[in-house]
């Protein structure tokens, strides 16, 4: 039942801490330069799915597969080489404190090319600057501010040209125009580099704007309520709690 | 080759078109340095193509980057019609925030300034330390007067932590320090035929001296460095900011009880390890040369209250100085996980540094007064 050209796929996935089941029952697949929104209310498990995705928790049942590769049943190297493809910005940014913003995104291009320091230097710079943090490569972390800590993180991630880039909440705690531009910034990366992005959010206006595939997670039921085309599920998912959230029941549009 | 210059052949050589070619790959890729070399001097306009370009990663992007950069410094026109419009895009995303321009003076400074520099961080760190105490002296008035937001459950935490959890560490220690103190009198006064000596020896060594010496140490490494590593965190996640901001002194809330604790537990804990190194001051004494009663008499006879009481004067002002270095260290701590890490080692460091420096204080003040 596997979809050979799926991107990535994920069957029957339950995700949880030890015995403590968030969500359970997750079929969706992700296809080549999807932008691909996991959305859903607070709480319903929106991060420990991107954990799961990406290697962090393993699941307690089902599968997650990368391009037909079972991530968890893989050998360490398989694992190892998956991962070397992806990039991944945390919630917080999670740079590097004992290090400056050009060691921080520097650091996967020293350990997985053999780049010399100018072209590494270079390459720091224009991923800075990619980011609008132009000039800033001396500033240790603790110097900036929570949102410029999260294009840092950015910056990190799209160091290596990541083939599949995971974003767990990016436009939270950042002004529109910033997150306008973010999404701006994916939707570039994403054409540019060829590369899939898969997003947390619950931020309509990105979801809506450049989001071209999406899950909708729900507390209650525990598992997924609907899939597809966030713009399709506006208007005709079958689920009336979806139609809600992405009207933000009714207001919003 | 990933480039081709071409000159303009009818105009003089003012103009150049740059043609990238075959596919460009973070690692594989000419650094922008050499293309931008690569470029005729007199040069003054380029025009930039792609059409024979065929994959490229951000490699591309980043070398591009770095020729606008150098074409605006030298005043060259860069003409980009004939790129592909990703490329356009990246570029316009990258240059649309201009750079940060470092607004701070030149860092060089002599090595006058240098040592100026050091001398003020070190009378900073003096102030702070003595206005530290001076705050804590104050929460502590505070407290014995009833009105401080210490609350009992916390010192009673603090208590436990630093108390029972403790005993296994200072009974190895401690009982291994007395056969240490043991071994060492029995070889040298066997010398003098006088191994009951060894006795006393060990009583007056333990109670007076290593006791409270020992117990300190280990402490300092135990509980002084969790209270940095607590308060460094708190520090880190903001709670810190949260108590000041609802108007709870963080010296009542957070300083007193952990200070108090260590203040009640350190006697304790001195008495415990007296009385375990004398028992490991036996276990050799009587495999050596003395019996067991003769070892007990011995030493009924060598210790009074008064050396009990030079101990354990001793064990409570080492209980505040490991809790005013912990906490200091916490509250004083940066706000990142580095910090977090040098302020557990400040916290140590310094403990020790005060506990080795009190203690020849004490011996000192002790012999003056004769006791």
């Amino acid at each position: 039942m596997a979809d050979s050209t799926a991107f990535i796929s994920v069957h029957d996935l339950s995700i949880g801490y030890g015995s403590r089941v968030v969500q359970e029952h997750l079929n969706f697949e992700i296809q080549k330069n999807d932008i691909f929104f996991i959305i859903g209310g607070s709480g319903c498990g929106k991060t420990t799915l991107l954990k799961h995705m990406i290697g962090l928790l393993a699941p307690s049942k089902g599968e997650v597969l990368y391009e037909g590769i079972n991530f968890y049943k893989s050998d360490e190297e398989t694992q190892l080489q998956l991962m070397q493809r992806w990039g991944i910005t945390y919630q917080s940014g999670a740079l590097f404190s004992s290090m400056s913003l050009a060691e921080n995104v520097a650091l996967p291009l020293q350990l997985y090319t053999d780049l010399s320091e100018a072209q590494i230097a270079e390459t720091v710079a224009y991923k800075l600057a990619l980011v609008g943090l132009a000039g800033y490569e001396k500033f240790y972390p603790s110097e900036l501010s929570g949102g410029m800590h999260k294009r840092a993180g950015l910056a990190r991630a799209i160091a290596l040209d990541p083939q599949l880039l995971f974003f767990d909440e990016p436009s939270a705690g950042l002004d529109p125009i910033s997150s306008l531009r973010l999404d701006q910034l994916i939707v570039q990366i994403c054409k540019a580099l060829n590369s899939t992005v898969i997003i947390v959010s619950h931020e309509l206006p990105s979801i809506l704007s450049i989001g071209t595939n999406c899950v909708f997670l729900d507390a209650q039921a525990k598992t997924m309520l609907d899939s597809g085309d966030p713009k399709q599920l506006l208007e005709h998912s079958e689920q009336e709690k979806v139609r809600q959230f992405l009207s933000r029941a009714g207001t919003a549009n | 080759m990933l480039y081709r210059i071409e000159q303009d052949a009818d105009q003089t050589e003012s103009r150049s078109e740059l043609y990238l070619t075959g596919d460009w790959h973070l690692g594989k890729t000419p650094a922008a340095s050499e293309l931008i070399a690569a470029l005729p001097a007199q040069c003054r306009e380029i025009i930039l193509n792609t059409g024979e370009l065929k994959q490229w990663d951000s490699s591309l992007a980043v070398m591009l980057l770095q020729l606008t950069r150098h074409c605006e410094q030298h005043d060259i026109q860069l003409d980009l019609q004939q790129t592909s419009e990703s490329l356009r895009e990246l570029l316009k995303l990258a240059t649309s925030i201009p750079p940060y321009q470092s607004t701070e003076a030149d860092n060089k400074s002599s090595l006058r300034q240098k040592i100026i520099k050091a001398l003020r961080v070190l009378g900073q760190s003096v102030e702070v330390t003595l206005g530290f105490i001076g705050e804590v002296a104050i929460a502590f008035g505070n407290w014995v007067r009833g009105n401080a937001k210490t609350r009992r459950q916390d010192i009673l935490f603090f208590v436990e932590q630093s108390g029972p959890r403790a005993l296994a560490i200072v009974t190895l220690i401690a009982l291994l320090v007395g056969m240490i103190l043991a071994y060492l009198g029995s070889v040298q006064l066997r010398q003098l035929g006088a191994q009951v000596y060894v006795a006393d020896l060990v009583a007056i060594g333990m109670v007076r001296e290593m006791g409270a010496l020992m117990t300190a140490v280990i402490m300092a490494g135990r509980t002084g460095a969790a209270y940095a590593a607590q308060l460094g965190t708190m520090q880190v996640n903001e709670e810190i900011d949260a108590l000041k901001t609802m108007g709870i002194s963080t010296m009542e809330f957070l300083v007193l009880p952990r200070l108090i604790a260590l203040v009640l537990v350190m006697p304790l804990l001195c008495i415990y390890a007296d009385a375990i190194g004398i028992v490991g001051g036996a276990i050799v004494a009587t495999s050596m040369d003395v019996n067991f009663l003769q070892y007990i008499l011995q030493t009924q006879g060598a210790v009074d209250w008064v050396d009990i009481s030079v101990g354990l004067s001793k064990s409570i002002f080492f209980g505040i100085l490991i809790a005013l270095a912990g906490c200091q260290a916490g509250i004083y701590c940066g706000r990142n996980s580095d910090a977090v890490g040098m302020a557990a080692t400040n916290a140590v460091v310094r403990a020790i540094v005060y506990l080795v420096v009190a203690d020849a204080a004490f011996n000192i003040l002790y012999d003056k007064m004769g006791i």
